[in-house]
């Protein structure tokens, strides 16, 4: 194989790289246009770190999910400009919001980082205490890894409900741009939209709100050590 | 970002490193490593061609930063390998980052030395002093890079062994690549700027017949090295006897 030949195979992989980073990235905007122009020439160092991050990388989840939000919400404030309905809805409330939203995605990336470690895989800590019985393993030492295995899974039920719960969050932030789009042209009642400024900050004020020990488990895990 | 990246690149390695060991928010640790190289690469390069004038410091600002991305290209998958083999497994990316940021790090450091190397070659260092304190810069850079890979990389003789290895890989690669690049000072005794020399010979040919030489061996063939030392100190442009490449 000469050296052309190579070069020609080098820029085919790099174009279909780019191709495949620019279709699964969202939103396809300039900075989709550049990392997939990046991937032409570096598709060994940036294609892995470009198409891998997407759904795996607390990143996303850290920049996707507050845009949307953030949007929405700034559409709203747009739409109820100079209305009545300001009063529902006001700057203020909205960076009061988006900071709450931001702290919850953050720790969600956080929780994310953490449980992609080996030494908190959830799969590893399972197969660990099966091993662990299958060998016959002293009580002690069994319940040391069953209630390593059970905080793993406590760290992935927050990271789910902090998930769930900013998935519901960009729902209402989407239907309250609607809602408020809609009472300015349609001129109906701030009614509908009070309501669903109501729903929006008692999630936020969910968000914030400390994870009760019956939702995750008792966090000292007493009961896992018997002879404690 | 850019700015932060490069920051955590200069005073915070070991963060760094964590956050490719742990896999963390890689993607922009990579694009500020991807820029860091760029920048400080091309500029080193630029200082290291611009004795020879505009055009050769254009062309060696532009074949730098390539030079260490297409060893980092070769190398990465090995490196990779290597750490999952000898060390601890981890996803690609976390290998390609750490790689990257490595060299982003190198990068940082020639761009710190460029503006001392500059005045040195611009007062009082001729071709082959100035050769030999790039190289110096070029090894300073290494040290600075291989502190993040060693801080990245499993704890105690694995991860040790590992770099080592890793190195091994990287250096010819990296020497071959620079060697097939070259020129990026640009011999005095050459009249045209080449964007690339004709090919002759390879990196581990020279590192051979220099390693012969300075013990005072001397093969017929390396009579064209010699000679071409002796031009460029002479500033002879005249090929002479043995003016043509043995290979």
């Amino acid at each position: 194989m000469r050296l052309v030949d190579l070069l020609v195979l080098y820029a085919v992989i790099g174009a279909a790289a780019a191709a495949a980073i620019y279709v699964r990235a969202a939103p396809r905007d300039g900075r989709a246009v550049a990392s997939a122009v990046l991937a032409v020439p570096l598709w060994p160092l940036w294609a892995p770190v470009a198409l891998t991050a997407r759904g795996a990388s607390p990143h996303l989840a850290r920049t996707r999910i507050p845009h949307q939000i953030e949007g929405a919400l700034a559409e709203a404030l747009v739409a109820v400009e100079g209305t009545p309905l300001s009063n529902l809805l006001s700057p203020a409330a909205v960076t009061g919001i988006l900071s709450e939203v931001a702290r919850v995605v953050n720790r969600s990336a956080e929780l994310d980082a953490l449980l992609r470690r080996p030494d908190l895989d959830p799969v590893a800590a399972e197969r660990h205490v099966a091993t662990l019985e299958a060998q016959g393993a002293p009580p002690r030492v069994l319940a040391s890894a069953r209630l390593h295995r059970e905080n793993i899974q406590r760290l992935e039920r927050l990271r789910d409900r902090d998930r769930r719960a900013l998935a519901e969050l960009t729902d209402l932030a989407g239907a309250l741009r609607t809602q408020m789009v809609l009472a300015r042209y349609a001129g109906s009642s701030a009614e509908g939209a009070s309501g669903i400024v109501s729903e929006l900050w008692a999630r936020v004020e969910g968000l914030g709100a400390a994870i009760e020990l019956s939702e995750i488990g008792d966090p000292n895990g007493v009961e896992a050590y018997p002879g404690r | 970002m850019l700015l932060a990246v490069i920051n955590d690149l200069l005073r915070s390695p070991s963060g760094v490193a964590a956050r490719c060991r742990e896999d963390a928010d890689l993607r922009p640790l990579v694009l500020g490593s991807l820029a860091a190289i760029a920048a400080g690469g091309a500029l080193f390069g630029a200082v290291l061609g611009i004795p020879r004038g505009a055009l050769q410091a254009t062309y060696a600002g532009a074949k730098l930063p390539f030079a260490m991305l297409a060893a980092l290209v070769v190398s990465a998958p090995a490196f990779h390998v290597l750490n999952a083999a000898i060390g601890r497994p981890q996803p690609f990316r976390s290998t390609v980052a750490l790689t990257l940021a490595a060299t982003g790090r190198a990068a940082l450091v020639l761009l710190a030395c460029a503006p001392g190397l500059w005045l040195a070659m611009d007062t009082v260092l001729e071709y082959h002093p100035a050769v030999l304190v790039a190289s110096t810069c070029y090894l300073l850079a290494g040290v600075a890079a291989l502190g993040v890979i060693l801080r990245g990389l499993m704890p105690g003789p694995r991860g040790l062994f590992t770099a080592v290895a890793f190195t091994s890989v990287l250096l010819p690669v990296g020497g071959q690549t620079a060697w097939m690049l070259r020129p990026f000072l640009g011999r005095p005794a050459h009249d045209e700027v080449p964007f690339l020399r004709a090919r002759e010979s390879s990196f581990a040919d020279a590192v051979h017949q220099s390693a012969w030489s300075a013990m005072g061996h001397y093969r017929e063939d390396a009579r064209f090295w010699d000679a071409e030392l002796a031009r460029d100190r002479l500033g002879d442009t005249d090929p002479g006897e043995y003016g043509r490449a043995p290979r």
